[in-house]
């Protein structure tokens, strides 16, 4: 039988990842390999937040603690039989996700393709920076050094900028 | 295309076109209600069923006592020593826990368990051929060659598919590491 305090918490939690559902999928979306993928990452990092959910003490924001958990979970989730895990060099080979074909997905595939071949460390690392966060809380975050951090972010950006103008017609 | 561009494009992505929003809310009703454990969750109570499954099998092997001793001793070995390497897995599966660590933490978690697992597979494989070799040994002397045929094709083909499916694991793997270890510190 549901306490009240089960019913709360319940409801604190489905507010909660509401809230934060656009973020949680870009996410999950630039590390799924496919439609499956990404429904299982998704469920995955919403399983690891309802169970971490008691322990998160406020010591960041909850959208950091949120974000923090959905790249952790994308980062450490190991599907057995994964026909795309080698690294995709040339763009072109980037698997479809999603079916629909409007100009609202444009965007979508165009950084999912950019990104889908960086290594999971370097996804987390451009993803928190094209969502603004500093150097510093992207060096918390990730547990690398804010050089480190630096360093590997001209690196990415670099790659980034060089595959975006291969493509560019 | 310029780096401010990049950033644009990654502010007008419209996540409705990733997942449909009555996916979503579905999994996140789903998660809610408790129908849906983690895949840490899943993987402990895995390895904890699979140490008792081991830790319960040479209770099979006690028929075979009359013919064999040896065999029997080796088998209760093998599973002793199976079941403690299952509890091993179980129990540094249940202290890794991704809500409190860093991403570079959780990587390494990861890479760390599945490191050990396909060394624990390998373990198994080389203690488990040679006994069940044997075990197909003690059933031919009190049968017939189709028994030991039986057996050896048994050993051949699980040798093949167990090294085939931790190859496939060792690349992934691989990769992984070659991320973490990638990491220079300035």
């Amino acid at each position: 039988m549901n306490t009240r305090r089960d019913i709360e918490k319940e409801q604190y939690f489905l507010d909660l990842v509401k809230q934060h559902r656009p973020m949680m999928l870009k996410v999950c979306y630039m590390y799924a390999n496919d439609e499956n993928h990404l429904k299982d990452l998704y469920q995955e990092v919403l399983a690891n937040l309802w169970q971490g959910i008691d322990s998160y003490r406020g010591s960041s924001k909850i959208s950091s603690w949120i974000y923090r958990v959905a790249i952790n979970t994308c980062v450490s989730y190991f599907r057995r039989y994964d026909r795309h895990s080698s690294m995709i060099s040339h763009i072109d080979d980037a698997p479809e996700i999603g079916a629909e074909d409007s100009s609202k997905t444009d965007e979508l595939r165009t950084m999912y393709r950019l990104i889908y071949s960086l290594g999971k460390l370097d996804k987390a690392i451009i993803l928190l920076w094209l969502d603004e966060y500093s150097y510093d809380d992207i060096a918390e975050m990730t547990g690398l050094s804010r050089n480190n951090v630096a360093v590997r972010l001209r690196r990415i950006k670099l790659k980034l900028i060089d595959k975006a103008n291969q493509t560019e017609p | 295309m310029t780096i401010d561009e990049l950033k644009r494009t990654w502010n007008n992505i419209d996540t409705r076109s990733t997942l449909p929003p009555s996916s979503a809310e579905g999994i996140e009703q789903r998660v809610a209600l408790h129908l849906v454990s983690s895949t840490r969750d899943k993987l402990s109570a895995q390895f904890y069923r699979m140490a008792v499954i081991c830790g319960l099998s040479p209770l099979m092997f006690i028929p075979l006592w009359k013919f064999s001793h040896a065999l029997v001793i080796s088998a209760v070995c093998f599973f002793v020593i199976m079941a403690t390497l299952q509890l091993v897995l179980g129990l540094k599966t249940d202290r890794i826990d991704i809500t409190r660590s860093s991403i570079k933490r959780a990587l390494e978690s990861t890479v760390n368990l599945e490191s050990l697992r396909g060394k624990f597979r390998i373990a198994g494989m080389c203690l488990g051929a040679p006994l069940l070799t044997f075990l197909g040994i003690v059933m031919y002397e009190q049968n017939d060659m189709a028994i030991l045929i039986g057996f050896i094709s048994g050993v051949i083909i699980g040798s093949i598919i167990g090294l085939i499916k931790n190859a496939r694991l060792a690349a992934q793997i691989r990769m992984m590491k070659e991320e973490l270890n990638d990491i220079d510190e300035y």
